[in-house]
């Protein structure tokens, strides 16, 4: 690109600017990662968590002690790699880390809070669905990627569900739930970025 | 009546740059570089002169020990950018 260019016409000019915002709005940075990563292992969890229970494996519930710090790890160290090779920061970026934040210490909370009242471990994994949903269809919304949604809806539906089956039922739902919405949208996502790349 | 064109912007690759800074909240100098298809003297200059004019925001910094330049709009650059497009929009209307 030249250095001066005053005669620059004005249909010129707006067609210029016109390209840079296009340009700009083209960055996908989302490859889907974190939502195959969580929703592989919340999966995987679930359906180990069954099948203890249906063993009657006293401690059944072992594994999310095991997988979710990994996971949370594994993130971690993913989130400092990625922060290393972005070049721009899109305000799409901005939003969606405040949500992702938001949906953090909503999960953290529901987690340190709900399992120290027993009465309420009918209520856990719904409820947990409930905030999945909520920020599925958020981040969906923003990065405008349907597949998120619906996957949203579905688990919203499949929680409603849930608040009224036992807590074994209620892993296979949740499973089910990661399924529809974080693991095929994530496939999904992670097809469309390397589309755009 | 009209108003004259901001010759600070009416530049292509001041133009361009600062497009591109208004759809995003902070970007590096390479991907600025990437975009404009600019030289590394060139857009430093030009880089310059929007600084000077407070129309962006540079920040220096290191990554990896190499040296980092990140730029940002700032609020006279997101009001320049908005009266130059209004004044382009005027000349466009009149010449058709």
């Amino acid at each position: 690109m030249e250095n001066e260019q005053l005669d620059m016409t004005e249909n010129k000019a707006l067609e210029l600017i016109e390209n840079m915002i296009l340009s700009a709005k083209r960055e996908i940075h989302d490859n889907g990662f974190y939502f195959m990563l969580w929703g592989y292992l919340v999966f995987i969890s679930a359906l180990i968590d069954y099948f203890l229970l249906v063993q009657t494996y006293p401690k059944h519930a072992t594994i999310w002690a095991i997988t979710m710090p990994l996971g949370g790890v594994i993130s971690i160290i993913k989130g400092f790699k990625d922060k290393k090779s972005q070049r721009v920061v899109t305000y799409v970026d901005e939003v969606m880390r405040h949500v992702i934040i938001a949906y953090g210490i909503s999960l953290f909370l529901v987690c340190l809070v709900m399992p120290m009242t027993s009465k309420n471990w009918q209520s856990f994994y719904p409820v947990l669905m409930v905030i999945y949903a909520f920020s599925l269809y958020a981040i969906g919304g923003i990065v405008k990627f349907k597949p998120l949604q619906f996957g949203a809806f579905s688990i919203w539906a499949m929680a409603v569900v849930s608040f009224f089956m036992s807590y074994d039922i209620q892993l296979l739902i949740l499973a089910l739930g990661v399924l529809t919405g974080f693991i095929i949208p994530g496939h999904l996502m992670n097809i469309r970025f390397k589309k755009n790349v | 009546m009209f108003k004259e064109l901001d010759p600070i912007l009416h530049s292509q690759l001041r133009l361009a740059i600062i497009s591109l800074l208004i759809s995003v909240k902070e970007a590096e100098f390479n991907y600025l570089k990437e975009k404009t298809k600019a030289s590394s003297g060139n857009l430093s200059v030009q880089l310059q002169k929007l600084k000077e004019a407070g129309y962006i925001e540079i920040e220096k910094s290191f990554k990896d020990n190499f040296p980092l330049t990140t730029c940002k709009i700032s609020n006279a650059g997101i009001e320049a950018f908005e009266n130059y497009v209004k004044n382009l929009k005027q000349y466009i209307q009149v010449k058709k």
